[in-house]
């Protein structure tokens, strides 16, 4: 992309499955933690940043989020532009599988892009939501480490939030 | 740890199948939410779901049962306290905190069957019966006082009247 004479910086990131990705430097200030980076170490701007804790699929879903976010706010606001960005949002969660959404949680958590991860925590709190025990614990891979009386003591205690509960379809 | 890998011709192969193997599996641990990332998921769940987390697991269990989560769901549907956070929390806290005020009164009154029910159909006969969608100054008192009667009640006067 060349505009005028204006280079934009670019930023290199290398992920967890060694693939390097360059991306404008407007976007990777999207990530806290490489903001922060860059703040209290400004001439390492010309090194690879790795990132061990974020897969490739992760971080080229991500580029695209924050690419997309930031040509919205670059829009003027309107209830319409809001709209746009909701649609977007939807479309973004869901195409992803649960897995998918976990990995892009940990690594919205670990790049902190707030504004992603809160969006990212909400579609899982929908897709738990009105969903019985054992699908939670299918659906984020845990383990029951309660005892049958303590489990049978917590639900008993509970036993208002079980009335109405979806049946598992999984 | 033994293991045979598939084709180890390049020596070495063995400790890298290992630690392929080792670090998938850590792997596998961190796509466990921890229990910051778990409470900032619990943030965006209703009460039902909050209050089925507590049943997921022990670690679950801690999260769910913090305060600020269910003040959380508690004040959401608050249009009006009439009094400042600090204050609301200076008084529900010592009775009981935020989670048994929900379970023991915002939940059976925010359900328009079970107000019907014979214990809360005087209460709900005085917030006119079906509760409001946003909650005022008014309905929220009146939880805040039979939370502080309940309180009280529990009490052990064991030292009246000597």
């Amino acid at each position: 992309m060349s505009m005028a004479a204006v280079e934009t910086k670019k930023i290199t990131l290398r992920t967890a499955d060694n693939h390097e990705f360059e991306v404008e430097e407007a976007i990777a200030m999207e990530f806290s933690t490489i903001k922060t980076f860059f703040d209290e170490n400004p001439d390492a701007s010309e090194d690879t940043i790795p990132l061990p804790n974020v897969t490739s699929k992760c971080l080229s879903a991500i580029i695209e989020y924050c690419k997309s976010h930031l040509a919205f706010r670059a829009r003027e606001t309107s209830s319409s532009i809001d709209e746009q960005v909701r649609t977007y949002d939807e479309e973004f969660v869901k195409a992803r599988d649960n897995e998918s959404l976990k990995e892009l949680i940990l690594a919205a958590n670990y790049l902190n892009i707030k504004a992603l991860l809160d969006m990212l925590n909400q579609a899982v709190a929908d897709r738990i939501k009105n969903k019985s025990v054992e699908y939670v614990r299918r659906f984020f891979g845990l383990e029951n480490d309660y005892t049958p009386e303590e489990e049978a003591a917590i639900r008993a205690e509970n036993e208002w939030a079980f009335e109405g509960v979806d049946p598992d379809d999984d | 740890m033994k293991r045979s890998a598939p084709d180890s011709q390049v020596p070495g192969a063995d400790q890298k199948m290992k630690k392929l193997k080792e670090e998938a599996e850590e792997e596998k641990g961190l796509m466990n939410l921890d229990e910051n990332l778990l409470y900032e998921v619990l943030k965006h769940v209703d009460a039902r779901t909050l209050a089925m987390a507590s049943c997921v697991s022990r670690l679950w269990h801690q999260t769910a049962k913090d305060e600020r989560l269910w003040e959380l769901i508690c004040t959401r549907h608050w249009a009006n306290i009439g009094c400042g956070t600090q204050q609301l929390r200076s008084v529900v806290l010592p009775l009981g905190g935020f989670r048994r005020l929900h379970s023991l009164y915002l939940w059976p009154l925010s359900k328009p069957q079970a107000a019907s029910a014979s214990s809360w159909a005087p209460i709900s006969r005085m917030i006119n019966s079906k509760p409001p969608a946003r909650w005022g100054k008014d309905e929220v008192h009146l939880c805040l006082s039979l939370l502080s009667i309940q309180y009280y009640e529990k009490m052990n006067f064991t030292n009246r009247g000597k």
